[in-house]
């Protein structure tokens, strides 16, 4: 067990290197692939987590799971999820994170297969389960990285930059995974366990990457702090033994400040939505718009796609037209969400309405994603401690998208209408839903985040 | 060919030749269904029994329904069956059981739309397959 502890343990810091040449080019060098590996790997990672979502009409159509033990098997991995934010987070304040983020990425493959093989409903929520817990392990991971290699003023650009890796795993996931399982020609028809199998094979690559090119804190290098290096007014201390119970006292600390409780409740509301949309939003297009399982996962890929320059624009609009003050963003972009929302579930049913209105909204949306889900965190937050106040959000966040998946899918089953046809010895079922309940507890969620969010005005941040 | 599975590569060739079910569950609780049958699928003393509402289909909801009504008349070669069930508007339809493969063992297959309040399918019922085929063009 030691020895599994040590492997994980951060490490000592490396005798300092003297030569100024030499320590501008070390941090350009692992900057550079450091943004690069976390954005990637966390993107790549995500298809371990959201391939379910794609799989789920299959799931139902094929009478394997109800739409209630499909919202509860989806609900239990963000339950782990949670969990897994919140001790991972803490915990990654303490850990090689390189080795950290493999091995969660690599034990979330592992979990994706394990589910391509149950049709029974508490061992897939088991493994779910499992499997949002070891996805926890990515987010600190990478946000203990962004903390130890980028500084206070850049780090809006590249946690922007970082969190369109969510984009990036939604978009594969959304377009590559619905591709394999739709139906030709639009798609190889494969069977609904491809949908599992796939997600196993890339985070098995990501993990490899991870060992391979993320680094640990600059000063394991030889390498000053980020903010002596960038003289940006930070001091980042890293815990090591001796200084443990210091950074636990401060980790704690995050609890006393009342903003990061409305940050905490605003991002459990977004993500509401957030996750209404990306579990259930393929399945409403097909049940009640009349979308095939590939356009109505391409319909969410734009979302997912906008949420890429969402997160960069969020990120670069906070730093720079409002110095570095994330509430007025926050109000911007949450109407940005809001309002293409109502129009969605509400508005014409035009195509091109549909797609406009969703790109808008995940551009929208993933501003307040980076916001929410972290970055004002990190900003309100003593800087020492950055994984813990991510892991703090993070739990209400994901307690938030995990209700909301069991409550969405039991709204959905309670409207449930069975057309079954007794044909010799088959019994062919059409099932048909009734979203009009579940779609007000999503736009709900959003105004009670966006007027939470907003609140916060003037919060300011801490070094 | 997957019989099932290629089936939208077959179905415009014989679509003129199937039975056609139509379904709407409206608001108000009442649901209404249609059922058209080709010359082709015609049995002696059909007309008797589709006259017979529980021979097509049969409800499952919080309470009892009004008995349904059934009119059953020709139409050039084919047979024109309309039924109406009243549940009332808090009495939700959990299940609509289609036994009309069962009382007439000559259908192969029939196409099917749905229409509920919330949205509308169509598809297509065959023997050969386990499961409703949605894929139809």
């Amino acid at each position: 067990m030691s020895s599994i502890f040590k492997f994980f343990a951060a490490g000592p810091d490396a005798p300092p290197i003297q030569d100024a040449a030499e320590v501008d080019r070390l941090f350009h060098h692992h900057r550079r692939n450091i943004i690069f590996i976390i954005t990637l790997c966390y993107g790549l990672g995500y298809v371990c987590r959201l391939a379910f979502n794609v799989v789920k009409k299959p799931i139902m159509d094929a009478g394997i799971f109800t739409p209630e033990e499909v919202g509860f098997i989806g609900s239990m991995l963000l339950y782990g999820y949670a969990a897994g934010k919140f001790t991972n987070g803490f915990l990654a304040d303490y850990s090689n994170v390189k080795r950290f983020f493999a091995a969660g990425i690599l034990m979330s493959a592992l979990l994706n297969f394990g589910m391509s093989l149950s049709t029974v409903v508490g061992i897939s929520a088991v493994l779910w389960m499992f499997n949002g817990w070891f996805q926890g392990f990515g987010a600190p991971a990478a946000v203990v990285a962004l903390a130890s290699w980028f500084s206070n003023h850049e780090r809006g650009r590249y946690y922007g930059i970082w969190s369109t890796a969510h984009s990036i795993g939604e978009g594969l996931t959304y377009l590559g995974i619905a591709f394999l399982i739709a139906l030709p020609p639009k798609g190889l028809g494969l069977s609904w366990q491809w949908g599992f199998w796939t997600p196993a094979a890339i985070c098995v690559l990501a993990a490899f990457l991870l060992y391979r090119y993320l680094q640990e804190r600059p000063q394991t290098l030889g390498l000053p702090s980020i903010a002596e290096w960038k003289h940006d007014g930070q001091t980042v201390v890293r815990p090591t033994s001796h200084n443990a119970a210091k950074i636990w006292r401060d980790q704690l600390k995050v609890l006393t400040i009342p903003s990061m409780w409305v940050i905490a409740m605003a991002s459990s509301s977004m993500y509401i939505t957030r996750y209404a949309i990306n579990s259930w939003g393929n399945v409403y297009l097909q049940e009640i718009r009349g979308f095939d399982l590939f356009d109505a996962n391409l319909f969410i890929f734009l979302n997912t796609a906008a949420g890429i320059l969402g997160c960069v624009a969020y990120g670069y609009m906070s730093d720079k037209l409002f110095d570095a003050r994330r509430p007025p963003t926050n109000l911007i972009f949450g109407l940005l969400e809001l309002v293409p929302l109502i129009i969605i579930f509400y508005g014409p049913t035009n195509s091109i309405v549909l797609a406009v209105a969703l790109v808008v909204y995940g551009f929208g949306l993933s501003g307040l994603l980076a916001s929410l889900g972290g970055l004002f965190a990190i900003d309100i937050a003593p800087k020492r401690v950055a994984g813990a106040a991510m892991g703090f959000i993070g739990i209400f966040s994901y307690l938030g998208a995990g209700m909301q998946d069991y409550i969405s899918g039991k709204l959905i089953y309670d409207s449930e209408i069975r057309v079954v046809f007794s044909v010799g010895e088959y019994s062919p079922t059409v099932y048909f839903y009734d979203y009009t309940v579940p779609i007000v507890f999503w736009v709900g969620a959003s105004v009670i985040s966006m007027v939470l969010a907003t609140s916060l005005w003037r919060a300011k941040s801490r070094d | 060919m997957d019989y099932c599975r290629d089936h939208y590569l077959l179905h415009a060739g014989h679509q003129d030749d199937l039975g056609t079910l139509a379904v709407t569950m409206a608001d108000s609780g009442i649901l209404s269904t249609e059922l058209t049958l080709p010359a082709s699928s015609l049995i002696d003393g059909i007309d008797e029994l589709l006259e017979d509402p529980q021979l097509v289909y049969t409800l499952q909801t919080n309470s009892e329904c009004t008995a349904a009504t059934s009119t059953v008349r020709r139409l050039d070669s084919t047979v024109v069956a309309t039924y109406e069930s009243r549940c009332g508007i808090d009495n939700k339809i959990g299940q609509l059981d289609i036994v009309l493969f069962d009382t007439l063992t000559s259908l192969d297959e029939i196409e099917v739309n749905v229409v509920t309040p919330a949205t509308q399918k169509r598809f297509a019922i065959s023997r050969q397959c386990e499961s409703a085929i949605f894929r139809l063009d």
